[in-house]
């Protein structure tokens, strides 16, 4: 049961997290610096949909997580391919 | 007791791995160390903190959703950091290199500059007007009708 409890104040943690890797996606001076931030953000939500199910109680949230594990990393693949052949030059 | 116990450090040690990973993200010179901390640092942290909650939840199944999300992690997200990487470094991001040693160099093809210097000076889309030409096209048609 303690678990349970402390879950909500280590949800803190992860918000604080994805705080530092939000202002780093906002300022971060390259696109590549952006692509990783989002990548970090990805990995961060999966875990606040971890502690989401101890929170609540409800094992549905943790299927959501492995929603977003495969979308983040599509979404990843994605923005990759976008880095390596986007051509900015005449 | 001692389960929740085993949660309990399971979970820590993953909010810690992911706190770390995440001031990393945000303070390392580079995106090349940032994607070192991101990656490493973050899939550990994920993978200890789903494992944590899948011992603390007293629920039967939730291993096998907890099992398939940290086998998916560590199946993908050191292939995306991968990926990201390559592209980074084709891209021609700027990095910080100790001792001036490139060891990819002739090994990959890489770009001059980093992209966004080189989309600096264009219109976004080719396809679109360049602004100030269309504003020239706008007054000269004005200037006709007006006449």
């Amino acid at each position: 049961m303690i678990p349970d409890l402390l879950a909500t104040h280590l949800l803190i943690g992860l918000v604080l997290g994805l705080l530092l890797t939000g202002i780093r996606l906002v300022i971060g001076p390259g696109v590549a610096d952006r692509f990783v931030a989002l990548d970090m953000m990805t990995v961060l939500a999966i875990g606040i949909t971890a502690l989401t199910t101890l929170v609540t109680g409800r094992k549905e949230f943790l299927d959501i997580g492995l929603g977003l594990a495969v979308t983040g990393f599509i979404a990843t693949a994605a923005l990759a391919v976008f880095l390596e052949r986007k051509e900015g030059d005449q | 007791m001692i389960r929740d116990i085993i949660a309990m450090v399971l979970m820590f040690g993953g909010i810690a791995f992911l706190l770390i990973a995440a001031i990393g993200v945000f303070r390392l010179p580079d995106p090349f160390l940032r994607l070192h901390a991101s990656t490493k640092a973050g899939t550990l942290g994920a993978g200890l903190l789903v494992a944590g909650v899948a011992v603390a939840f007293r629920e039967e199944n939730i291993g096998f959703t907890a099992a398939g999300i940290i086998i998916f992690l560590l199946a993908t997200l050191p292939v995306a950091g991968h990926l990201l990487g390559r592209a980074t470094y084709v891209s021609g991001a700027d990095f910080v290199m100790k001792d001036g040693n490139d060891a990819l160099k002739g090994k990959l093809k890489r770009a001059e500059a980093s992209l966004e210097v080189r989309l600096a000076g264009r219109s976004p889309d080719p396809a679109l007007p360049d602004p100030e030409k269309a504003k020239a096209a706008d007054e000269k048609a004005k200037v006709n009708t007006g006449e």
